[in-house]
C-alpha cells in the first residue's frame, strides 16, 4: 500500500523533473519559429502567433555570407569523425600492444600514459597554440583534429580489456600460424567491438562539443566548428535577434540529439565498462 | 634553433599520419594564402564581419572592374579575432596582409613595436592629401607627427531616439534634447514606471567605452595624464556619477542592466533614447522602428565632445615590394573617391569629396555623424590603450550597476591601470 | 632466437608507435615547451622573448604586479564554482540516480534518456538558450515573476544570482552524466545485502544510509575528482553569459588566462598561470583521493 503511493509520488517528481529539463529545449524550437518582433515584444507567448520558418531560411539560405552554418556543421562533423577514427585506430593498437605484446620499456610507457590522465589538460593549452602557429597550421583542419588524439583515456580504457581477454583464443590462432597482425584484426578487434563503440561515441562527444581550443585557433569564418560559429554570432550580428539565433541553435543541436538518442545504449554501457568501477 | 627543427620533423611525421584524415582538405587550407608570388595581387584584411562587409566587397569589386593592372583580394577576418590574427601575421607565423584596416585605438601599440609603414610618401604618390579629409580623421592617422595611417571613416558615439514615445510624452519629435538640462527632463517625462518604460537605459558594459569617455571629455576630463593613468580625476567622478545617478537619483533608467539589455529595449519600445555606434542603423531599420538621431546632446558640464574610433588603411611593415605597394597607392587613391557606397552602411565616410556630397546630406543618419567630425575625440595615444583600459571598464560596470561608489571605483580602476602600465 | 626475439619486440613496438609518436607531439613537447615559455618574457609581438627565469612566478606573487590581482581574482571565483557547483553535481546526480530507480522498470529508460538529453548540447547552445530564459527584460523567468507581481531577478548582473544562473546552467547540462554514472552505480549494489536489510526491518532511509551509501563510495569519489575538474575548467558559461560581470566577480582564471595569451599577447605569463592552475588542480585531486581513502578505511 505504501509502496504504490510512494512509487505514484516518484512518477509525478520524475514528470515534473523532466519538464525542468524539456522546457528550455522547448523554449528554443518555439522561439526559433517566431519572428524577431514578437520573440523581443514582452509577453509570455509558448507558441508563436504566427510561425515563420523566416529564421530558419535566413540560416540556412546563406544570402549574407555571413553564416555558413551547413559549412560549420560539416565542418564539426569531418573534424569530431575523422579526430575519433584516428584515436579509435592509434588507441587500440597501443592498448593491445601494451597489454599483449612483447614492447620494449613497457612498463616505463604504461605508467608515463596513465599517469599523464592527471595532468590538466590546461598545461598544454598555451604551447599546443604556439607549437600549430610555428608550424603555420592554425586555422586548418589538422589543428582542429590532432590534439584530440594525445589523449591516454582510450589507451587506459583498452589495455584493461585488453589485459582480461581470454589468452587461449589468441594461442589457438598463433598456432595456426597467424602472425600478430591477424590475431589483432580478426580475434582481438572484434571481440572488443562494444567498447570500442563507446570510445568512439565519448571521443566523439569531446571533440564535437570542444569550445575554447576550436574558438581560439581559428578564425576564418568557413574554419569555424558549429559550436564556435554560433557563440561568434551570439557576440556579433545576431544580438537581439533571438529568433534567428534559436533558429542557429536548433539547426546545431537536433542531429546531436538524435545521433545521441542512438548512441545512448552504449554510452550508458560503455560507462559500466570504462573502469570507473 | 635545433629544437625547432627536431619538433618540425616529428610534427611532419604525425601529419602524416593525420593526413589519412584530413587530407581532402588540405587544398583549401593551403589555398588560403593566394597571391602570394604575383606581386600586382594584393590582400587586403578587413574587421567587416558584420552588416557593413558586403558594403567594402562591394567597393573593391568596382575597384577590380575599374581597372585590369591591380587586383586586390579582400578577406573579412570576424571582430573577435582580427587583432589576434594579425598580432600572428606580424610575428610571422602567418601570410599577412599587403594593406588593412586598423582601429585609431589600436595604431599606438603597432606603431610603437614598428609594426606599420609611414604612409607619409604613400598618400603622396596617391595624391591624397590632407585638405580632402576631416581634420580630425587625417589628424588620427598620425602618432607624433608622423602619418601612419590613411582614414577611411570616423565613427563617433551617436544618439537615438524613438519618435513614437517622444510624442507620446509630449515632446518634440523633431526636437531631440540637446543638453544635460534638456536630456534630464525628457528622460523623466518617457520614463513610466508602470509600464516597464524608461527615458534612458543606463547600459552597464559594452557601449560604454565610447559613453563613459564621451561624458568625461564633454566635462573637460582626460583619460591619461602624462601617460598615465587619470580615471579618478574630478571631472572623471563628475561623469560616472551623472551616469549611476540617472538609474539611482533620477531613476529614468531600471537597475542592473544586462549586455544588451538596453538595446533589446530600444527595439521593444521601451527605453526611449539611446547611445550607441553609427552601425545599429541596420538593425533599427530591420525592426522597422521610428527613430530618430542626432548628434549626442552635451551632457558633460563643460563642452561638446564625444568619443570616436576610426577606420584606418595601414600598411604592415614587412611589405617591401615596390609593385605591391603601387597596387595598394592605386587602390586608396581609388578607395579616397568612391566610398560613398560605405556611407550606406550608416558609417560617415572622412572623405571632404563624400560627406560634403549633396547625394550624403541627403542621408537620414550620415550627416548627423559627420556633424560630430570637428570636436570628435579618439583614445589616449598611448600603447597597449585596450588592455590599460579594462580595468576601468569593469569599475565603470560596477559603479553602474550600484555595487561601488563611483569615486572609489575610479580610484580603484586607476591603481589597478598603474599598474598594468607599470609591468 | 635472439635475433627472433629482436624482430619480435620491432614489430610489436609498431602497435605502439602511432600512439607514442602522437603522444609526444601534442602532450610531452607542450609540456616541456609550456615550462619553457614559462620562463621567458614572451611577447607575441616581440621577434625576441627574453629569458627572465622565475620572474613570471614571482610577479604572480608579488602583490605590486597586476598579475597577482588577474591570476588569485581569476582562482577565487573559479574556486567559488567549484564550490557551489561539486555538491551539487554530486547530490543532485545521485538524486536523480535514486528517482529514476524508484520509477517502474518500463519507463525508466524514457527518463534516464530526457534527464541525458542536454549534456548532447554544446556550450554556447546551453549559454544561448539559458540567456533567453535568463534575460532581465524579456526571460521566461522574469516574465513570470512580473505576472505574479514579484519584483524582477537580474539574473546576470547581479549577485550572488549570477553565480545562481551560471550552476543552474551547468546542472541542466552535465548533471545527465553523473545520473547515469550513478545509476549503473546502484544497479551494482547487491541484491542480497537490501534482503537482508528489509528482513531486519530497516527503513527505506536506513537501507539508503547503511547499505547504499556505502556500496557506492568509490563511485561517488569518481564522480567527484571529475565533476571538481571540470568546475576548474569552467569557461563557456561565464565568457557567453556573463562575460565575467558584474565587475570581474565572475571571471574565472581560464577567462583570464586566455586574455593574458590573446589580449595582452603575453604567452610567457600566462603559460606560468597555466602550469600553476595545473597544479592547484593536481593537488586538490590528490588531497580528495586522500581524505576519501582515509575514510573508507575506518
Amino acid at each position: 500500500m505504501q509502496n504504490k503511493a510512494f512509487k505514484t509520488t516518484m512518477v509525478i517528481v520524475a514528470i515534473a523533473v523532466a519538464l525542468v529539463f524539456l522546457i528550455p529545449l522547448f523554449w528554443m524550437l518555439a522561439t526559433s519559429f517566431k519572428n524577431d518582433f514578437e520573440a523581443i515584444t514582452a509577453g509570455i507567448k509558448w507558441l508563436p502567433d504566427t510561425p515563420t520558418l523566416e529564421n530558419y531560411l535566413y540560416s540556412l539560405g546563406g544570402t549574407e555570407s555571413d553564416v555558413p552554418v551547413l559549412k560549420w556543421m560539416s565542418n564539426s562533423l569531418l573534424v569530431g569523425i575523422s579526430g575519433t577514427l584516428i584515436v579509435l585506430v592509434v588507441d587500440t593498437l597501443a592498448a593491445y600492444g601494451l597489454a599483449r605484446l612483447d614492447v620494449p620499456f613497457k612498463k616505463t610507457l604504461i605508467s608515463m600514459f596513465i599517469g599523464s590522465l592527471m595532468i590538466p589538460w590546461v598545461i598544454t593549452f598555451l604551447p599546443l597554440y604556439m607549437e600549430f602557429n610555428k608550424l603555420g597550421l592554425l586555422d586548418t583542419y589538422a589543428v582542429l583534429i590532432l590534439p584530440y588524439s594525445a589523449n591516454a583515456f582510450g589507451v587506459f580504457l583498452l589495455y584493461q580489456f585488453f589485459r582480461g581477454f581470454p589468452q587461449s583464443l589468441e594461442e589457438a590462432a598463433y598456432l595456426d600460424g597467424a602472425n600478430k597482425w591477424q590475431v589483432f584484426t580478426q580475434i582481438v578487434l572484434p571481440s572488443a567491438r562494444p567498447l570500442i563503440w563507446t570510445l568512439a561515441i565519448f571521443t566523439f562527444m569531446s571533440i564535437y562539443n570542444d569550445f575554447l581550443w576550436p574558438l581560439v585557433t581559428t578564425s576564418s569564418p568557413e574554419m569555424r566548428t558549429i559550436t564556435t560559429g554560433i557563440a561568434i554570432m551570439q557576440q556579433g550580428s545576431f544580438v537581439s535577434s533571438p529568433g534567428r539565433l534559436m533558429a542557429l541553435t536548433s539547426i546545431a543541436t537536433i542531429p546531436a540529439v538524435l545521433l545521441f538518442i542512438i548512441g545512448q545504449r552504449a554510452l550508458i554501457k560503455g560507462v559500466t565498462q570504462s573502469g570507473i568501477k | 634553433m635545433k629544437k625547432k627543427k627536431w619538433l618540425g620533423i616529428a610534427m611532419t611525421a604525425v601529419l602524416a599520419i593525420g593526413s589519412l584524415a584530413a587530407c581532402s582538405n588540405d587544398e583549401k587550407t593551403t589555398g588560403s594564402s593566394s597571391g602570394k608570388g604575383d606581386s600586382s595581387t594584393i590582400t587586403f584584411w578587413a574587421p567587416f564581419s558584420g552588416p557593413d562587409g558586403p558594403r567594402m566587397k562591394s567597393i573593391v569589386e568596382d575597384y577590380n572592374k575599374s581597372q585590369s593592372e591591380y587586383k586586390v583580394d579582400f578577406q573579412i577576418v570576424p571582430q573577435s579575432d582580427y587583432y589576434k590574427t594579425v598580432d600572428l601575421s606580424f610575428s610571422g607565423q602567418k601570410n599577412g596582409p599587403d594593406v588593412m584596416i586598423m582601429h585609431r585605438d589600436q595604431l599606438p601599440t603597432y606603431v610603437e613595436k614598428k609594426l606599420v609603414k609611414d604612409v607619409t610618401e604613400t598618400a603622396e604618390k596617391a595624391g591624397v592629401k590632407e585638405e580632402n579629409y576631416a581634420e580630425t580623421a587625417w589628424e588620427g592617422g598620425q602618432i607624433d607627427g608622423k602619418q601612419y595611417g590613411i582614414p577611411l571613416d570616423i565613427h563617433p558615439l551617436v544618439f537615438y531616439y524613438n519618435k513614437d514615445l517622444f510624442k507620446q510624452a509630449g515632446l518634440d519629435p523633431e526636437k531631440p534634447p540637446t543638453n544635460r538640462e534638456e536630456f534630464l527632463d525628457a528622460a523623466k517625462k518617457l520614463t513610466d514606471s508602470s509600464k516597464n518604460q524608461y527615458g534612458f537605459v543606463v547600459p552597464t558594459l559594452w557601449p560604454n567605452q565610447f559613453i563613459y569617455p564621451t561624458v568625461l571629455f564633454q566635462n573637460g576630463g582626460e583619460l591619461l595624464k602624462d601617460g598615465k593613468p587619470n580615471y579618478n580625476s574630478p571631472e572623471g567622478v563628475e561623469a560616472l556619477t551623472f551616469l549611476s545617478d540617472l538609474v539611482k537619483k533620477e531613476k529614468v533608467s531600471p537597475a542592473n542592466v544586462q549586455q544588451d539589455g538596453e538595446v533589446t529595449l530600444f527595439l521593444q519600445g521601451k527605453n526611449a533614447m539611446h547611445l550607441n555606434g553609427p552601425w545599429m542603423m541596420e538593425q533599427w531599420d530591420k525592426a522597422k522602428l521610428n527613430y530618430g538621431v542626432a548628434p549626442v546632446p552635451q551632457l558633460g558640464t563643460k563642452q561638446q565632445a564625444v568619443y570616436a574610433n576610426a577606420h584606418n588603411f595601414v600598411i604592415p611593415a614587412s611589405v617591401k615590394d615596390e609593385k605591391k605597394l603601387d597596387a595598394t597607392t592605386d587602390f586608396l587613391k581609388y578607395v579616397a573617391e568612391n566610398t560613398m557606397e560605405w556611407a550606406k552602411s550608416g558609417q560617415a565616410p572622412a572623405s571632404k569629396a563624400v560627406y560634403e556630397s549633396a547625394e550624403f546630406q541627403k542621408m537620414k543618419q550620415q550627416p548627423q555623424v559627420a556633424k560630430q567630425f570637428e570636436y570628435a575625440k579618439f583614445a589616449p595615444t598611448v600603447s597597449n590603450w585596450g588592455q590599460i583600459s579594462e580595468p576601468l571598464w569593469q569599475e565603470v560596470n560596477l559603479a553602474l550597476l550600484g555595487k561601488k561608489d563611483p569615486q572609489k571605483a575610479l580610484d580603484d580602476a586607476t591603481k589597478k591601470a598603474e599598474q598594468l602600465a607599470n609591468k | 632466437m635472439n635475433k627472433a626475439n629482436r624482430k619480435s619486440q620491432l614489430t610489436s613496438s609498431l602497435f605502439v608507435l602511432p600512439y607514442l609518436l602522437l603522444f609526444t607531439v601534442f602532450l610531452l613537447i607542450p609540456i616541456i615547451y609550456g615550462i619553457w615559455m614559462s620562463l621567458h618574457n614572451w611577447d607575441l609581438l616581440s621577434p625576441v622573448h627574453e629569458f627572465v627565469g622565475l620572474k613570471n612566478y614571482l610577479n604572480i606573487f608579488d602583490p605590486a604586479s597586476y598579475l597577482n590581482n588577474l591570476f588569485f581574482t581569476g582562482l577565487k571565483n573559479t574556486l567559488l564554482f567549484v564550490v557551489f557547483s561539486v555538491p551539487l553535481l554530486v547530490v543532485v546526480g545521485l538524486g536523480l540516480a535514486l528517482l529514476i530507480n524508484s520509477l517502474p522498470a518500463r519507463i525508466r529508460g524514457l527518463f534516464r534518456t530526457v534527464y541525458f538529453i542536454p549534456y548532447s548540447v554544446s556550450v554556447s547552445v546551453v549559454a544561448i538558450i539559458w540567456l533567453w530564459i535568463l534575460d532581465t527584460n524579456s526571460g521566461l523567468i522574469n516574465q513570470y515573476l512580473q505576472k505574479f507581481n514579484l519584483p524582477v531577478i537580474a539574473w546576470l548582473t547581479d549577485m550572488p544570482w549570477a553565480w545562481i544562473s551560471l550552476v543552474i546552467a551547468t546542472l541542466w547540462w552535465t548533471i545527465g552524466f553523473n545520473m547515469i554514472i550513478f545509476i549503473n552505480a546502484l544497479n551494482d549494489v547487491s541484491e542480497e545485502l537490501y534482503e537482508a536489510g528489509a528482513l531486519d526491518g530497516a527503513s527505506r532511509w536506513q537501507r539508503f544510509r547503511f547499505i547504499t551509501l556505502p556500496s557506492i563510495k568509490p563511485i561517488m569519489l569518481f564522480v567527484l575528482i571529475t565533476s571538481t575538474i571540470a568546475s576548474f575548467n569552467i569557461y563557456g558559461q561565464p565568457y557567453l553569459m556573463t562575460r565575467g560581470g558584474p565587475g570581474d566577480s565572475t571571471k574565472v582564471l581560464l577567462m583570464n588566462i586566455v586574455d593574458e595569451a590573446f589580449k595582452q599577447r603575453q604567452l610567457g605569463s600566462a603559460a606560468a598561470m597555466s602550469l600553476l592552475m595545473a597544479l592547484m588542480m593536481i593537488i586538490i585531486s590528490v588531497i580528495q583521493f586522500r581524505i576519501s581513502n582515509r575514510k573508507g578505511v575506518e
